[in-house]
Parts: C-alpha cells; sequence; structure tokens
C-alpha cells in the first residue's frame, strides 16, 4: 500500500470553511422544513422511471414526508417503533425513512439482496412496519411474517403484480399518503407539528455494522450525531452546498445515509436515483454529479471496463487514449511525489483534456465531478492514479457506521496512496498502545441496540474502539493498516495481515477476488476468482475459447497469465511472505453464498471451511483436485457439481 | 459539421478563383463558357480552338491597340446553373464580354447580363429577338438569325425556280424543340407572300432516330426539303434523306451543317447538299491564311493544326474578330482602359466589316444587334463547300416583325 | 471528442423527443443558421449567388424530393416538371398580379394537385414501373409546356420572372433573393426534420417497408402514399418557384428537362435516403462538385502549364465526378447522410469504438 515516502507539498492558504449547515437543535425535519421554505422551487431529488427524470422540489419533498408521516400515524405508528425499508434506493423509501423520524420511530434500511432467511437477522426488532420497493420485497417481508408474525404492515412503492395479492396489511404507497393527506386537510396544525415533533436526540435512522465478524449489530444514530458528522465534514470542505450527488449505494449502508439524506438535506444536495442497478453506469452520465462515492471495486471495475472498452476501440484512439494517459499518469505521480508543477504539465493536460480526458470523463458521467472518493477497502496504486490522472479529484477518507462514515479524509493538498487523511474538524483520533485507531467525536453513536456488552466493549472512557490497526504520521495523516484481528502468524511465526497482500493482488484488472491463505500453515498461498469482464475479454483478443466462468478459470493459458499477476506481488514482498501456490477458483466469492459481506469483504471463516478440501490439497503438495462444489441456485435451492481444479506453482 | 463539405468546396473554389489572371489593367477580358461535355460537342472544340487562335494572333500583333486580350476558357456541359457560375466568375474577374454557345445557358444569362451590362456574344445562337438593341442593349448576335437564315434559304430555293415558287412544295423537317419551330412563322409568311405550299415534320429530339418522320415527308413528295436541327441529328436527316430519295441537291439545311456531318453519312453520297453559310469556309480566306502563318507555322495554335479552316473553327475566328473590331473602334474612340459600356459602343459602331473576306459585311447600330442579317448558300461538292450565291439577305421586313413581336413579348414579361 | 452527453436528461418524454438532445448538436445548428443569415456578409458575391443561392435552393428541392423517396419510399423521375409546374405557374401568377407569397403558395398547390394525379399510378405500381409512370409526367409536363407558347413564353420559350416583393419588401438585389431562398428552405428544412416524429412520418416509414404489412397494422396505404405524392410535389413546386424567382430569374424548359429529374434524384441517393442533412450533402455533391472539379483541374492545369487540349481539360472533371459519385456509393451505399454520421459518431463514441453500456 506505500508508495515511494512522498514529500508533503506546501500546505495552501485554508479556505475559509462555508457556513454550519445546522445547529445542535436541529433535526432533519426542521431541516428539510427550511429548504422547503427557503428553496421551495428548487429540485431537491430526481428519479428515473421508464428513461424519463421525475423532479421533486423541497416543497414536494417536504409534501410527501409530512403526508406518508400523517398516513402511518393514521395506521398506528408509534413513537420509537422502527420501520424497516427494504429495496433499492427509491424517492419514495427516503421518503418514508423521514416520514418514520418525523413520528420520533426508527427507520431501518436493509440490504434488498438479503435472502429471506438472512432478514430475522435484521428484523430481530419485530418490526410492525417495513415498506417496500417492489414485489420481490413484499415476498420476502410476507415470508418473515409468516415467520415470526411481522411486519404487520407492508407499504409497497411499485405496485406491479401485486394486485391479486390478499394477504392483509399490505397498503400502497399512494393510500397511505392519501389517507395522511386527508389528515392534514382536516388538522391545518399537523404538518407543523409533524414536523416539529422530533428532536435532535431522537434516532434518525437504524444501520448495522457491516459485521466482517459476527451477526451484524444494530447501530442506531440520532439526529445529533448524523448532523454533527455532516457539519465535520463541510467544515473540512468535504462537499459543499448545492452538489449533484447519485444515490447508487445501498440505503442500508450508512454513506448513503449520510449522502443522500443527511448530508442532502443539510446543504440542500440535487439528489438523483437512477432507474436500477444495472442502469446506474449509464444513469450516471445522464446526471453528472458534481460530488461522487465508489467503493474502491467500484473504481476498479471502472477501470477494467475502461480498459476494455479502449483495448477494442480503433488504432488511433487507442494510441492517443495510451499516449495522453501515460502522459498524465507520470505527471500525476511526481505531482503526488511532490515535484513542483512545470508549465510543460499544463500545456500536455490541456491537449489531453480536450482529446481524452474530457471524452473520458464525459463518458463516465463524471465530466463535472469536482470531488470524488473512495473509502472501505485500499484503493490500487493503478486505478488511483488513473482516475486522478484523468483529472478526477480522487480522495480517500476513512470513517465506519459507529462514527457516521465521517472520520478523517484527505485534503486537496494532501493526497497520498497509503494514507486516508487527517481527522476532520471536531473529531479526534489517537492509536493505542496496540496500534488500534480511537475516535473521539460528537459523532460517535450511543451504543449498539439491545447489546450492552458490545457497546462496553466498543465504547471505553468516550473513545470509539475502531477495531482498525493503524499509526498517524508526523504530519496528523492517518495510516490504516488492516484490522486488528487480521494480524496472522505462518507456522514459521512470520506476521502478515492477509487484506493486505490481498488488495495488492486484485490491483489487477484480472483478479476479481482473493484469498491469501498462511495463517498457521507453513508458506503462503492463494485462491483467485479470475475477473470475468476482464479475463474473458483477454481470452476473446487471444482467441482461447470458453463456455462458461468455471470453463475460462481452468484454461492454462489464464493459469498462466494469474501466474504472472501473482510473481508481479512476490517482487515486493519478503522472501518468507512470498505466495508459492495458488488455485484459481470455478466461481467467484458471492455475497449470497455468504463467502463475502454484501459490501465485498472476505468472510474468511466461511471461504477456509467451504474450500477447505482445496486448501489441503495446495498444502499437501497436489498438482489438481476433485472439488465438489456446493452451489446455492436462486430458488434457494442448493446442489452439488464435481470441479476438476489445477493447483499450480507461482514460481520465481 | 453539415457544411464541412461545402466550406472545403468554397475554399477549393477560391482557390480556384486567385488563379493568376489579375495581369496589368490593360489587358482585356473576356470570358467563354463553352459546352464541351455535353450536348455542343460537334463543334464547341473547334470553335473554341478558332477563338483562341485568332486571340493569339491578336496578341501576336500587339493586342488591340496595345491591349493584350486574355480569353478565359470553362466547361459548362450545358447546364444553366454552372453558366451561371461561370458568368458571375467571369463577372467578378472584369470580362468585358462573354460567349456561352448554348442556348440554354444563353437564355439564362441574359437577365444577368442585361442587369450587369456586361456584353454577351451571341453569334448564330441564343435568342433571335436579341436583336433589337433597343430591347436588349448588351446582347450581340451579329449574326443572321434564324429567321433571316430561313428567308436567305427561301430567296436562293425562289432564284432556282425562276423566281415561280406557286405550287411548289416546300418541306421542313426540323428537331421538336423551341430551335427547331423557331423558323416555322417565317416559312409561314413567306409562304403566303410567295404562294409554296409549306409543310413542317418534327421528329423527336434528339435525333437519332428519324424513320419516321421521313416516311412522311416522302410521301409528301415536297420539291423542296429543308433540314432544321443541329448535332447528332443532322447526318441522319441527311441519310434519310437519301434514303427516301429526297435530291440532295434540293436538300438546304441551316447553318449546322459541316463537313464532318457529310464524311459520317459518305462525302461522295452527298454531293450537291445545300446549307446556310454565315462565315466564310476554307483555309483561302485571308484571315485564316494569317492565322495559319502566323499562330500555327509558330507552334501555338490551341488544338490540332488540320481543324483550321473548318467550318466552326471560322465560326469561332469570326466571333473574336467581330469583338476585336468593335473593341478596337471604342479604344480609338474612347481610349482605354476598356469597360463593357466603351466595348458595347464600339459594336454599335461597326460598319461594313468584312474581317478580311471572313464575313459579310457587318454593320451593328444601336437598334440592330443583327448586323444585316446577311449570309450565303453553299454546296458540299463531295470535299469541301463552294458557294453557290453572293453575301444575301432577303425578307428582312418579317424577319424583323417578329424580332420586334418577341422582343416585346421580353420585356413585358419582366414587368 | 467534441460531444459531451453528460448531464442531458429528460424530464418529459416530449423533451426526450427533441430534435437536437445534444447540446454540441444544437451549437452546430445555431452556429449554421447565423452562418446561413451573416453569409451576404462574409462571402464574395459571386460564391453567394452562384453556390450558396442555387445549393440551397436545390437543397429545398431535395428535401421534397427525399419525402418521397427516403421517406415513403416511391421513385420519382419526374420531378423536374413538378419544379417545373411550380416554376411556371408561380411566374405566370405574378404576372397576373398576384402577390409572390399566395403565388408561391399556389404554385405549390398547382404542382400538388398534377403530381398528384401521376401519384395515383403509385397506388397500382411500384418499383420500375412507377418509375416508368413518373417519367412519362416528364415528357408529359415538357411536352406541353414547350407546345404551348402561352405556357413557355412564345417563340423564344423563355418568361421573365417579373419584379416583386416579399412580405411587403421589394426583393431586386441578390441579397434578398438570397434570404427569400434561405426562408423557404429553414421553412421546408424544419417541416421535413419534423416529419419523422409525427404519425404522419411513422406512416409513411410503414408504407416505405412494405406497404400491405402497413395496411395490416391500420395503415392507409392508398390514403398515405397519395399524401407522400401531395407533399413532396407540394414542396417541389415551392422550391421550382423560388429556382425560377431567386436564382434564374427566368424560366426556360431546359431548366427543367429530363437531366435535372435525374439530378435531383442522385441528390437524393448519393446524399441519403430520409435523411435531411443527406438532401443538403447531396445537393452539394451532384450540384456544385463538378463546378468545383471544373475549376479546380483549370486552376492546376494553368498553374502547372499542362499542355492539354481545352477538350481533354473539360473531360477530366467529368471522371473525377464519375469516379466521386461511385466512389462514394461504394464506400458507403446509404449515401453521405451516412458518411456524415459515421464521422459523428466516430466522435460520439470517442475515445471508444463502440457506444458504451
Amino acid at each position: 500500500m506505500l508508495l515511494d515516502t512522498p514529500v508533503a507539498r506546501p500546505t495552501r492558504a485554508i479556505v475559509e470553511p462555508p457556513p454550519a449547515p445546522s445547529s445542535a437543535d436541529d433535526t432533519l425535519l426542521s431541516l428539510l422544513a427550511r429548504n422547503a421554505a427557503t428553496h421551495a422551487r428548487r429540485v431537491a431529488l430526481r428519479e428515473r422511471d421508464l428513461g424519463i427524470w421525475h423532479e421533486y422540489t423541497w416543497r414536494d419533498y417536504l409534501d410527501q414526508v409530512v403526508a406518508l408521516a400523517a398516513g402511518l400515524e393514521a395506521l398506528g405508528f408509534e413513537p420509537a417503533e422502527p420501520m424497516l425499508v427494504i429495496g433499492d434506493n427509491r424517492a419514495r423509501l427516503y421518503f418514508a425513512m423521514l416520514a418514520a423520524a418525523a413520528l420520533r420511530g426508527v427507520p431501518a434500511p436493509i440490504y434488498p439482496e438479503v435472502p429471506p432467511e438472512e432478514l430475522a437477522h435484521f428484523a430481530r426488532e419485530r418490526a410492525r412496519f417495513a415498506i417496500a420497493e417492489d414485489q420481490e420485497q413484499v415476498d420476502k417481508l410476507l415470508e418473515l411474517r409468516a415467520r415470526t408474525g411481522a411486519p404487520e404492515y407492508i407499504i409497497y412503492d411499485d405496485p406491479r403484480g401485486l394486485a391479486g395479492y390478499a394477504a392483509s396489511g399490505l397498503i400502497d404507497y399512494e393510500t397511505v399518503v392519501a389517507r395522511g393527506r386527508a389528515r392534514l386537510k382536516a388538522d391545518p396544525g399537523l404538518a407543523a407539528d409533524l414536523i416539529a415533533r422530533a428532536g435532535p436526540d431522537d434516532g434518525a435512522v437504524l444501520l448495522h455494522s457491516s459485521g466482517t465478524t459476527g451477526r451484524p449489530k444494530g447501530v442506531l444514530l440520532k439526529h445529533r450525531r448524523v448532523l454533527a458528522a455532516i457539519r465535520n465534514a463541510a467544515a473540512a470542505d468535504y462537499f459543499r452546498e448545492g452538489e449533484e450527488y447519485v444515490a447508487y449505494l445501498p440505503m442500508a449502508w450508512i454513506g448513503d445515509f449520510v449522502f443522500s439524506v443527511g448530508a442532502a438535506i443539510a446543504l440542500r444536495f440535487v439528489v438523483s436515483i437512477p432507474e436500477g442497478q444495472e442502469t446506474v453506469l449509464r444513469d450516471l452520465r445522464e446526471i453528472a454529479p458534481t460530488l461522487y462515492f465508489a467503493s474502491a471495486r467500484s473504481w476498479d471495475n471502472l477501470l477494467t471496463r475502461l480498459q476494455v472498452g479502449i483495448d477494442e476501440s480503433t488504432p488511433l484512439k487507442r494510441g492517443l487514449v495510451a499516449f495522453f494517459m501515460r502522459l498524465a499518469i507520470d505527471i500525476e505521480r511526481r505531482r503526488l511525489a511532490g515535484e513542483r508543477p512545470r508549465p510543460w504539465w499544463n500545456v500536455l493536460r490541456g491537449l489531453g483534456e480536450l482529446v481524452v480526458y474530457g471524452p473520458i470523463k464525459d463518458h463516465l458521467g463524471l465530466g463535472r465531478a469536482h470531488r470524488c472518493y473512495t473509502a472501505g477497502e485500499a484503493i490500487g496504486e493503478d486505478t488511483f492514479l488513473f482516475f486522478r490522472a484523468l483529472g478526477l479529484n480522487l480522495k480517500q477518507f476513512y470513517g465506519q457506521t459507529e462514527n457516521c462514515a465521517l472520520t478523517a479524509a484527505q485534503d486537496d493538498a494532501r493526497v497520498r496512496l497509503h494514507t486516508v487523511g487527517r481527522a476532520l474538524p471536531g473529531v479526534e483520533i489517537r492509536i493505542d498502545e496496540n496500534g488500534e485507531v480511537l475516535i473521539r467525536a460528537e459523532s460517535v453513536f450511543d451504543g449498539y441496540v439491545d447489546d450492552p456488552d458490545a457497546t462496553a466493549r466498543t465504547l471505553v472512557d468516550g473513545w470509539l474502539r475502531t477495531g482498525d490497526a493503524g499509526y498517524l504520521e508526523p504530519d496528523g495523516e492517518l495510516v490504516i493498516l488492516g484490522r486488528v484481528g487480521e494480524v496472522v502468524h505462518t507456522s514459521a511465526g512470520e506476521r502478515f495481515i492477509p487484506n493486505y497482500i490481498e488488495n495488492r493482488i486484485k490491483f489487477s484488472q484480472y483478479v476479481r477476488d482473493v484469498a491469501v491463505l498462511g495463517a498457521g500453515r507453513p508458506f503462503l498461498a492463494a485462491i483467485v476468482c479470475i475477473d470475468m469482464e476482464a479475463v474473458g475479454h483477454w481470452a476473446q483478443v487471444r482467441g482461447v475459447a470458453y463456455t462458461s466462468y468455471a470453463d475460462l478459470s481452468q484454461k492454462p493459458e489464464v493459469y498462466a497469465l494469474v501466474q504472472g499477476v501473482l510473481r508481479h506481488v512476490n517482487g515486493v514482498l519478503p522472501p518468507p511472505l512470498r505466495l508459492r501456490r495458488f488455485v484459481n477458483l470455478h466461481k467467484a466469492f458471492d455475497p449470497d453464498d455468504g463467502e463475502v459481506t454484501r459490501t465485498r469483504k472476505l468472510r474468511r471463516n466461511v471461504i477456509e471451511k467451504r474450500y477447505a478440501q482445496i486448501i489441503d490439497a495446495i498444502y499437501a503438495g497436489a498438482s489438481e483436485i476433485e472439488f465438489e462444489a456446493r452451489i446455492t441456485y436462486e430458488t434457494g435451492e442448493s446442489g452439488v457439481l464435481r470441479r476438476r481444479l489445477t493447483i499450480m506453482d507461482v514460481g520465481a | 459539421m453539415k457544411k464541412v463539405l461545402a466550406t472545403l468546396t468554397f475554399l477549393a473554389a477560391g482557390l480556384a478563383a486567385a488563379s493568376p489572371g489579375a495581369a496589368q489593367d490593360k489587358t482585356i477580358k473576356v470570358g467563354t463558357a463553352l459546352d464541351f461535355t455535353a450536348v455542343y460537342t460537334f463543334l464547341t472544340a473547334e470553335y473554341s480552338q478558332g477563338q483562341r487562335d485568332y486571340i493569339a494572333l491578336l496578341n501576336a500583333r500587339g493586342g488591340i491597340k496595345g491591349h493584350p486580350v486574355d480569353i478565359m476558357v470553362v466547361d459548362t456541359g450545358n447546364q444553366p446553373q454552372r453558366g451561371i457560375e461561370a458568368y458571375e466568375r467571369f463577372k467578378s474577374e472584369g470580362a468585358v464580354l462573354v460567349d456561352f454557345l448554348s442556348t440554354p445557358v444563353s437564355r439564362a444569362v441574359v437577365p444577368r447580363a442585361l442587369n450587369d451590362g456586361i456584353n454577351v456574344l451571341t453569334m448564330f445562337h441564343g435568342r433571335s429577338d436579341a436583336a433589337d438593341g433597343t430591347v436588349f442593349p448588351t446582347i450581340f448576335p451579329a449574326s443572321p438569325s434564324y429567321w433571316a437564315q430561313a428567308t436567305a434559304i427561301i430567296k436562293y430555293i425562289e432564284e432556282q425556280e425562276k423566281g415561280n415558287l406557286k405550287d411548289k412544295k416546300i418541306a421542313l423537317v426540323l428537331i421538336d424543340s423551341p430551335f427547331g419551330r423557331e423558323p416555322i412563322p417565317v416559312f409561314e409568311e413567306l409562304s403566303k407572300r410567295l404562294g409554296y405550299k409549306f409543310s413542317a415534320f418534327p421528329y423527336p429530339s434528339p435525333g437519332n432516330e428519324q424513320s419516321a418522320t421521313w416516311t412522311q415527308v416522302r410521301r409528301e413528295r415536297p420539291d423542296w426539303t429543308i433540314i432544321w436541327g443541329a448535332g447528332g441529328g443532322q447526318p441522319v436527316s441527311v441519310r434519310e434523306a437519301i434514303r427516301n430519295g429526297i435530291p440532295i441537291d434540293r436538300l438546304a439545311s441551316v447553318i449546322w451543317l459541316s463537313e464532318t456531318d457529310m464524311n459520317i453519312v459518305g462525302a461522295s453520297q452527298t454531293k450537291g447538299a445545300l446549307r446556310f453559310e454565315g462565315v466564310a469556309y476554307g483555309k483561302d480566306v485571308p484571315l485564316i491564311a494569317a492565322i495559319e502563318k502566323e499562330v500555327i507555322a509558330k507552334g501555338k495554335g490551341a488544338g490540332p493544326a488540320e481543324r483550321v479552316g473548318s467550318t466552326y473553327y471560322n465560326i469561332g475566328v469570326a466571333t473574336m474578330a467581330v469583338f476585336a473590331e468593335g473593341a478596337r473602334l471604342a479604344l480609338e474612340k474612347e481610349g482605354g482602359p476598356l469597360t463593357p459600356a466603351k466595348l458595347k459602343r464600339g459594336l454599335e459602331s461597326i460598319k461594313d466589316y468584312t474581317a478580311d473576306g471572313l464575313l459579310p459585311p457587318l454593320t451593328i447600330t444601336s437598334e440592330d444587334h443583327q448586323g444585316g442579317g446577311r449570309g450565303r448558300i453553299a454546296a458540299w461538292d463531295g470535299a469541301k463547300w463552294v458557294p453557290k450565291t453572293d453575301w444575301i439577305a432577303a425578307h428582312q421586313d418579317i424577319v424583323w416583325n417578329l424580332i420586334r413581336q418577341e422582343s416585346a413579348k421580353f420585356k413585358n414579361s419582366g414587368n | 471528442m467534441f460531444y459531451r452527453l453528460a448531464g442531458v436528461r429528460h424530464t418529459s418524454y416530449a423533451a426526450d423527443r427533441a430534435l437536437w438532445p445534444v447540446p454540441v448538436d444544437r451549437w452546430q445548428i445555431r452556429a449554421l443558421l447565423a452562418l446561413a443569415v451573416g453569409a451576404p456578409f462574409l462571402l464574395p458575391d459571386l460564391y453567394l449567388t452562384s453556390y450558396l443561392l442555387p445549393w440551397l435552393v436545390w437543397s429545398t428541392a431535395a428535401l421534397g424530393l427525399n419525402l418521397l423517396m427516403g421517406w415513403a419510399g416511391q421513385i420519382h423521375l419526374g420531378y423536374a416538371a413538378v419544379m417545373a409546374i411550380g416554376a411556371y405557374g408561380a411566374i405566370h401568377a405574378v404576372r397576373l398580379g398576384i402577390p409572390f407569397e399566395l403565388a408561391l403558395l399556389g404554385s405549390g398547390l398547382l404542382s400538388a394537385a398534377i403530381g398528384l394525379v401521376f401519384g395515383f399510378a403509385a397506388l397500382r405500381v411500384k418499383g420500375l414501373y412507377l418509375a416508368i409512370s413518373t417519367l412519362a409526367m416528364q415528357y408529359l409536363v415538357d411536352w406541353i409546356i414547350s407546345h404551348v407558347p402561352a405556357i413557355s413564353g412564345g417563340s423564344q420559350a423563355t418568361l421573365q420572372a417579373p419584379a416583386f416583393r416579399f412580405l411587403g419588401v421589394p426583393v431586386a438585389g441578390d441579397w434578398s433573393r438570397y434570404y427569400v431562398a434561405l426562408a423557404v428552405c429553414v421553412l421546408v428544412t424544419s417541416f421535413l426534420l419534423n416529419v419523422g416524429r409525427t404519425s404522419f412520418g411513422r406512416a409513411l416509414a410503414a408504407v416505405r417497408e412494405k406497404d400491405f404489412a402497413a395496411a395490416v397494422i391500420g395503415v392507409n396505404a392508398f390514403y398515405f402514399k397519395l399524401m407522400a405524392f401531395w407533399c413532396s410535389s407540394f414542396l417541389g413546386g415551392v422550391s421550382g418557384a423560388v429556382l425560377a424567382f431567386c436564382y434564374y430569374r427566368a424560366v426556360t424548359p431546359e431548366q427543367f428537362n429530363l437531366d435535372v429529374s435525374i439530378q435531383a434524384v442522385a441528390m437524393v441517393i448519393v446524399g441519403g435516403m430520409g435523411s435531411v442533412i443527406g438532401s443538403y450533402l447531396g445537393a452539394a455533391l451532384v450540384l456544385l462538385a463538378p463546378i468545383v472539379l471544373n475549376n479546380l483541374v483549370g486552376a492546376f492545369a494553368r498553374a502547372a502549364a499542362l499542355p492539354l487540349h481545352q477538350e481533354v481539360l473539360s473531360h477530366i472533371p467529368l471522371i473525377l465526378y464519375g469516379v466521386l459519385i461511385v466512389g462514394f456509393l461504394l464506400f458507403e451505399p446509404l449515401g453521405l447522410a451516412k458518411v456524415y454520421a459515421n464521422i459523428r459518431n466516430y466522435f460520439l463514441v470517442w475515445p471508444f469504438r463502440h457506444a458504451r453500456h
């Protein structure tokens, strides 16, 4: 993760921070009402439906929230009651979250791809109310109800396919809103009352920590916490008023709530919601956001897609892109290394902007993106440099659900590959004697729901124990190495963090996922999941015929390709930590199989258990293994497939 | 993006326009936009060669009163829009006189030329009514109109028939176009005056196929047959006439019948055929002899030497001779530089000009741009054209009635 | 490279169907319109009157023919005759004292009425047979015009375009004639641009693809074929009138003979069937390429002092012109419009080969 030791550039004069977006007494509702009063006709939300963007102004936004809240109350929604929100990003789901918050309830968004049996973990609060995006989610909730008796009321957004459902408590969103409107008409003071009911210490959202270890834990974030986090970030110029933002990340992820709801209301963003997950990249171009967040994986995928596209382009275009990208990456590398800008950089970059960088950014829909962020996992050097070289101000930040996602961020003057930036104003960071990162801030949460033990372990003396291993550089920049719990030893006693090596391997566009083995073993080895798109294209170009992912992964040519990638990584690892053997898995790791989390973090224990056969064969020195793969069908049923997998030595 | 192509063409055309040509002020510019590639191909090459050779002779002799002459030549393909483009280009280059040798192109350009005051020389083509200088001040036919040609042919026939045309049958075999139909009123008027029986037999344009028409002509058994066409239709007419038993020495043609046509049909078979001639034929004419000596012999000719003296070559020479005479008179009277207006007055003061025997005596006035309407009848002797008459003009009253009648229509139509 | 599509979005289907959703295209159109309006100030009169003006008029005519050939799929080999009817109609009308604007409309209506009669042929025959029936129209109209002196204007067969006023302004100079032609051209162009977005345009396309299939899906092929002939003839008549008044200023039968019909068809085919921009490009190539080539070859021969005879020199452009037309059609059988679309697309997807996503 470390680049050559960078020399810090002189810090430029600090820009005056924008006015505080909110005060301590505010709630998301009061800020929404403020927006509706001061910027009634300004667009707040945009939602794409059948190719057309439907717009909601701030007045429409408030109107929907208040009407829905009134309708929910009429159904018997009570304070402190959780409300499940399940589905892809939809405007009405956001309205429902705020409507629940207005009634002092707790909106609890859930990842839409959570299978029915896992839903119970998230729904342990026995929520009586749920809002679902479409028929698929309604079915899941009905199944949940059959099992647990809750939720009692299921409100749905998209009525398609639901006309014949006779289940009780299944209500159309429109119906609830209509009922609410009727109440609002009858009681003129109700609207103001609904807006003012929630206080800063009421819960704004209930999320679940991603749970790399064990089951997800409920994290309740109060209005006060969320708004404090946004104030801190705004003070660091992390985002500004009126950004164009695209809401495409899962609603159950803290980042989406903070960006698409919290900051959007506090700083009056225009939030655009794509038509669906499949159309995000396409819709992104229509949205042209000014503020864009994507995980390191997404940036990698984007780069892979770009490279595939450019590889099959015409020779002239390909040549121009290759020339200007090499140039820009070189300039960016030097700039990050602290070299003074030379005049010719600007000339060449200006030309490149016209011919290559501008068009590519336009294609990505990032032509207007002034602030691009990534967080979660470390981003690959190639990817990071590529997008920065394009002229995107891509920066890293660091945060966790427990601290409203906003803890530290890079500023323009100190962008470096291995750091995640410095603490935001209002956030204190300390490294304890074990190397763990501790945080103290107004934005830190108040404890896990119904789990005092975990709370006591996490919140110690007013400090949040993050579980991340890291250190502070002399200039205050935070470096994150991995999870404290991730440090493992080989049988020879060599310390290493598998994740760190895995990230280096994944910087190759051909590798989608990789699990590095070696804890308690004599040497390191890897289970590799190739990237279908990149390797598929690579094979196509070279005339390697294949039928499926499994087939492609076992091609000798592909093995040679992956071997090359691993050898490259070995080159920068100390000899005892070099990878000796590897296997190409016949499938990619899948959250549905529990191998990775929804945010694509490895679940090591699951992998080690499921692929124990393979792992044993690797360390037994076998050159191939007949593996019985257990697969899960879309229907939820599972079956067994036999696969013969090659195991190969990495070699020198 | 849309008009990039057009921009390129403009650039290209601009490039072409910026060609060397803007020499000294003294240079007199003449523009000829001819049809080298479409309909008038039968004569254009020889015609243009004659024009350029004559200009070469003029320049070799020191120009017109010390003014060199620059002749610009372009192809129009007989398309009016290309003619208009050429005309506008000549205008911007400062041409004092233009020549198009194409009836459609001349007609399309006439309104513009009248408006701009640039002289158009329309010898043996174009509007016959342009002979009326009061209506067409800058259009100079300077040659016998088709109406005058018709009267001259009838005059010859009248003489051959000893002045008695009563009950004689005269047939006109014509191409079915305005050009072909143009002389009909003259023949009809004269038939009233002279008592012959006139009938017209049109064949469809372009005249490659005339057999049906000639079958009718044979049935009519005319005493005299006149063919009125141009280009490829002419040898067809002559061949059909022979095949249908029309006596060849009683077959007369409008001016557009050349030695080439006769050779196509058969030089000896066609012996005796008659044609109207507005310009002397052959190399014996002093002016043509001079060209041969001073231009061709020195290798400065604009084309193959064997064309010198041919019918259309000589017509080309004649056009430039008339222009040069007009220019000379203008420069003599008014001095240089030569403007279109001066040239017009110069042309209108031409009096009894014969171009050393090439032309019938030509006298142009501001009213009469036809120049007298004289011509002669010549017969094909198997190798060359032999004049059968002097330069004659007849029944000019009929001709001028028609000129005035048509020019009046033109005048009215513009308002 | 120049096309920036980020942020182009629509909040209604009407906006989604806009003619030029891409900002660059809109700027192009604005720039072209500005250039067209400013052309008299920018171009020497030579180029205005003998290049730009006839190009605009012929593009208008090609658009009219393209409506019939490209949109409705009906061939017409007598389009020059349609234009002739408009030209003679308008000149006679103005000479009778009818205002030019009405005469223009009237000439369109007259052409449309006569064109419609021949359109009836299209109801019974298709393809080559229709080509022959429309050819008959060409010959018939030619013959009538040149044999009826009352129409053609006497034995010299030339009719001067009388002086006229357009919207109260006397049209006399090159500039005013150009603006009249430009106005008509812009009107016709915007009509054709929008035809594709209307039910009329879609019905024409259905008839073009297969008339009885169109009938099966409820499109009255009878009605729409006639409508196509009517509209196309109307536009032909109007452009013929504009050609007579603004460009030739006098009409003779040769200006509307079969060659001209063939040229009009060539403009549509070389330009691109069913394409507005193709009509412009086709008109430019067919009308202007011979002139430009001629000038270029002439200038080159003079500059290089080539010892070539004028006859040879005159035929070189003709050969080049033929090569150009055949070359374009071999290179891109769908016409210049497709060439333009390819170029546009090349830059639209820049730096990729295909559209992404």
